[in-house]
C-alpha cells in the first residue's frame, strides 16, 4: 500500500468527498484528491464507499454503463487504496461501537480507519464526525489544505 | 473472495489483476486485501464536476452529498 513514504499523513476518504469531485462542488474535494495523487497525502477507502457511489449514482438515474465507468474511474485514482473489509478488521469493533454509538453504516467507514491506523478521516458528515472524532480526528479538505493552495 | 486474493509482500504490488491481493501494511502491521486496479495519473482531472448536471439541481433543492448517501440507504431499506 504505501508506494509513497509512509511519513505523509494516510487519510480515510469518505463517500462524500468523491461525490463532491464528481458534482463539481465548491470547496477542495477536488483539490485534495489531486494533492493525494502527487502523493503530498496517502489515500485509503474502502470497498463499501464504492458500493455508497454506486447507489446514490443510480438514485441519480444514471445508467449502468456510466455508473461502471465512474467506479472505474474512483479505482484508477493514483495513491488511493481501496480496501476490503475483512473479518479481522471486526474484532475489537463491539467496544468501539459502545464507546462511540456510531451508526451501522458509518461503522463500515470507521473500523476500516481504525484498522489501517489513519491520520484523518475526511468527511464532510457531521453525524459521523460527532461520533468518532474523539477516536479519529475527521476533517475536511479545507482544514488538510493550505489556504494559499490553488 | 480468499480464494481468488494472492498472499503478497508490499514489494510484490505493481502487478495488474482484477481481483483483491492481500498485503502487508507496514503502516498498522497488518495483512489486509487491497484492491488491486490499474492506477492512471489523469483520472482525477478527468472526472471532475462529470455529474454537474445533478449538481445544479441539487444545489437548487439544497441538498448535500452526504444526504444523497443517507437517500440511497433509505431506499434500499
Amino acid at each position: 500500500m504505501s508506494r509513497v513514504s509512509s511519513a505523509q499523513p494516510r487519510l480515510y476518504l469518505d463517500t462524500n468527498i468523491f461525490l463532491d469531485h464528481f458534482l463539481g462542488r465548491r470547496g477542495r474535494s477536488s483539490d485534495l484528491l489531486r494533492e493525494i495523487a502527487r502523493g503530498q497525502f496517502l489515500g485509503v477507502t474502502s470497498h463499501f464507499t464504492l458500493s455508497e457511489i454506486a447507489s446514490v449514482l443510480k438514485e441519480l438515474g444514471l445508467p449502468q454503463n456510466r455508473i461502471h465507468s465512474i467506479i472505474n474511474q474512483v479505482q484508477a485514482f493514483p495513491n488511493i487504496d481501496i480496501v476490503f473489509h475483512d473479518q479481522n478488521m471486526f474484532l475489537d469493533m463491539p467496544q468501539r461501537i459502545l464507546d462511540t454509538c456510531v451508526q451501522c453504516r458509518d461503522a463500515l467507514h470507521f473500523m476500516v480507519a481504525v484498522f489501517l491506523a489513519v491520520d484523518n478521516i475526511v468527511t464532510r458528515d457531521l453525524g459521523l464526525k460527532r461520533a468518532v472524532d474523539s477516536v479519529i480526528l475527521c476533517v475536511t479538505p479545507e482544514q488538510l489544505l493550505p489556504s494559499s493552495y490553488v | 473472495m480468499a480464494k481468488a486474493a494472492k498472499n503478497e509482500t508490499l514489494e510484490n504490488t505493481s502487478e495488474l489483476s482484477a481481483f483483491p491481493k492481500r498485503i502487508f501494511d507496514a503502516r498498522s502491521g497488518l495483512y489486509v486485501y487491497v484492491l488491486n486496479a490499474r492506477k492512471d495519473p489523469g483520472s482525477v482531472d478527468r472526472r471532475e464536476g462529470i455529474l454537474s448536471d445533478f449538481a445544479r439541481k441539487l444545489d437548487e433543492e439544497r441538498i448535500e452529498p452526504t444526504d444523497l448517501v443517507k437517500r440511497a440507504w433509505k431506499t434500499s431499506e
